[in-house]
């Protein structure tokens, strides 16, 4: 990446990359934030130009950090430690880390909801649980917790919503405290849609 | 400290701490190697999380315990959607990784670590120092850095002798009732970095930018093509990767936060034209927001001479923005856990300090 290509690309001559895709740049356009970023970067003592190779390829940003097996357990270890110790202000800024680094495991986005939905924001609450349901869409645990937070925000039509997908993949082994909280949910709902009918 | 850096010690940071917590009680001086964990039982039994409510709203009390007619012995009430019911129990995180790898664990310590207390944890004198028991408070920490290799040496939370202590409940009970820890500041949001930022570096940015104000766009980075990325099966990492960048671009000040709907439904995260109550940055105020977050002036001067000449300035500067700022977010929220590990040991050190004392008069 030279200094000649910032600017003097065509945008439309090369196809973008994943990363291109995915900010919505074209491929000169990506060859600029590349300088850019790994300027920036090198500001933080940070090699930019490897981590944005990687993250050209369309890698996470775990990937592209070369972050070594067993951070990722580690983390995730930390932050439920933190959780049960009642420090969601320190558990969930690690399950967003975990989110950026391994973003495809849904455990880690559910845990993320959880410390959002607890500090009342709902709106990212909402997209991690979603993101989880979409991640792992046979799983009743984000249902279940979307169901929580659409009865919260008194969102009846999404908690009927919710509680459907719920009763359509909750299984036998789920965790018991799940079906004895989707029960009470369910009448908050039932009495909600008799209330209004 | 590097990124690769920042991994090691905290690996390090970890072992260290295991071994000064449960060292020779786990049978030996050696590190907890993978082959070690069980591969199966679990610490806490599913539905349960550990130090808090077994999961059920209602709580539910062990069988073989009866319940307690003092208030302040009874488990706290907590519905289980406020608590990590469903999500696996973390294995022991030394012995999942990291310190397996013997260049790693050849690793010098790093932040927070000195050569005298991997030494310690070697050294089979230690034992009677270990051996001391912990008050509550440190036990708390204590219990944060807890990796034991195998549940026989876990606490078995399933059972009463096991289960937390009243100083331990008074803990979790603050959990969903304490505003104060809920609303903790966080200090790798933007705004904070933003308040520290030093004023010069944001007139400095408002200067440099000066010039091309009369060609400012409106920042709207189309992220509609970050829905096209998402498969309909849903199954690839992929989708988790583009939630991150979105969850993390609306932190960025101005960034109208995308509903989850209009991810299923494929629309443009941000829609174009902006709608009124979410005005977008110019390229100026995305300047301004990369000084905020410790770019130099020579460094914003570089990233104009390079973008100068970019037709869609504001979107390339607002993708930039999107990635330190979660590049940074990350980083930061490494670092704290490495400070925060790091002041569990020294704490932990201490308290076997006066112990020791107390022991030898």
């Amino acid at each position: 990446m030279t200094d000649t290509l910032a600017g003097e690309l065509n945008p439309a001559a090369v196809a973008p990359d994943p990363l291109g895709q995915m900010l919505g740049l074209e491929a000169g356009e990506v060859d600029a934030l590349e300088a850019v970023f790994t300027e920036s970067a090198r500001a933080m003592g940070i090699d930019g130009a490897k981590i944005f190779g990687r993250l050209r390829e369309g890698q996470s940003l775990g990937q592209a950090l070369a972050m070594p097996s067993g951070v990722g357990d580690l983390l995730y270890h930390r932050a439920y430690r933190w959780f049960s110790f009642g420090r969601i202000d320190k558990a969930e800024p690690l399950f967003r880390a975990l989110c950026v680094l391994e973003g495809g495991k849904a455990d880690y986005w559910i845990g993320y909801g959880v410390c959002l939905r607890l500090r009342e924001n709902l709106d990212q609450a909402e997209t991690a649980f979603e993101t989880a349901a979409r991640l792992r869409p046979e799983w009743a645990v984000p249902p279940f917790h979307a169901l929580e937070l659409a009865v919260h925000r008194e969102s009846w039509q999404a908690a009927s919503e919710q509680l459907a997908r719920y009763d359509q993949r909750v299984t036998p082994d789920i965790a018991p405290a799940i079906p004895a909280e989707a029960e009470r949910l369910r009448a908050a709902v039932a009495l909600r849609k008799a209330g209004g009918a | 400290m590097s990124v690769d850096l920042l991994f090691r010690a905290l690996m390090n940071a970890e072992r260290t701490a295991l071994h000064l917590l449960i060292g020779d009680n786990i049978g030996g001086n050696a590190p907890p190697r993978t082959g070690t964990a069980p591969a199966t039982a679990p610490a806490v039994a599913p539905g349960a999380v550990p130090g808090a409510a077994p999961g059920t709203f209602e709580t539910t009390p062990a069988a073989d315990v009866p319940p307690s007619s003092d208030p302040l012995l009874r488990p706290p009430i907590v519905p289980a959607s406020h608590t990590l019911v469903g999500l696996p129990v973390p294995r022991p995180a030394v012995a999942t990784g990291g310190a397996d790898d013997p260049a790693l664990a050849a690793q010098p310590l790093a932040v927070g670590q000195d050569a005298d207390a991997a030494e310690r944890t070697a050294d089979g004198s230690s034992a009677t120092r270990r051996a001391v028991a912990m008050p509550p408070a440190i036990s708390d920490r204590a219990a944060m850095a807890d990796s034991s290799p195998s549940r026989a040496e876990r606490p078995d939370l399933t059972n009463a002798a096991d289960r937390p202590t009243l100083s331990d409940r008074a803990t979790v009970s603050d959990r969903p009732n304490v505003p104060d820890r809920l609303n903790a500041p966080d200090r790798t949001s933007p705004g904070q970095m933003s308040a520290a930022a030093p004023p010069a570096l944001a007139d400095a940015a408002e200067t440099v930018l000066a010039r091309s104000k009369a060609d400012a766009l409106p920042l709207n980075l189309d992220l509609s093509a970050l829905t096209a990325l998402v498969p309909a099966d849903g199954q690839t990492e992929r989708a988790g990767v583009i939630a991150s960048f979105i969850l993390n671009a609306a932190m960025i000040p101005g960034w109208p936060f995308p509903r989850p709907i209009e991810l299923a439904l494929g629309r443009a995260m941000v829609p174009d034209p902006l709608p009124v109550p979410h005005p977008a940055m110019n390229d100026a105020e995305a300047m301004t927001y990369l000084a905020n977050m410790g770019a130099a002036e020579k460094l914003l001067a570089r990233i104009r001479e390079l973008l100068g000449r970019m037709t869609r300035l504001p979107r390339v500067l607002a993708a930039l923005a999107v990635l330190l700022t979660t590049l940074g977010l990350v980083l930061s929220a490494l670092r704290e856990e490495l400070e925060a590990m790091a002041e569990e040991r020294r704490e932990l050190e201490e308290h076997e300090e006066q112990g020791r004392r107390l022991l030898v008069g």
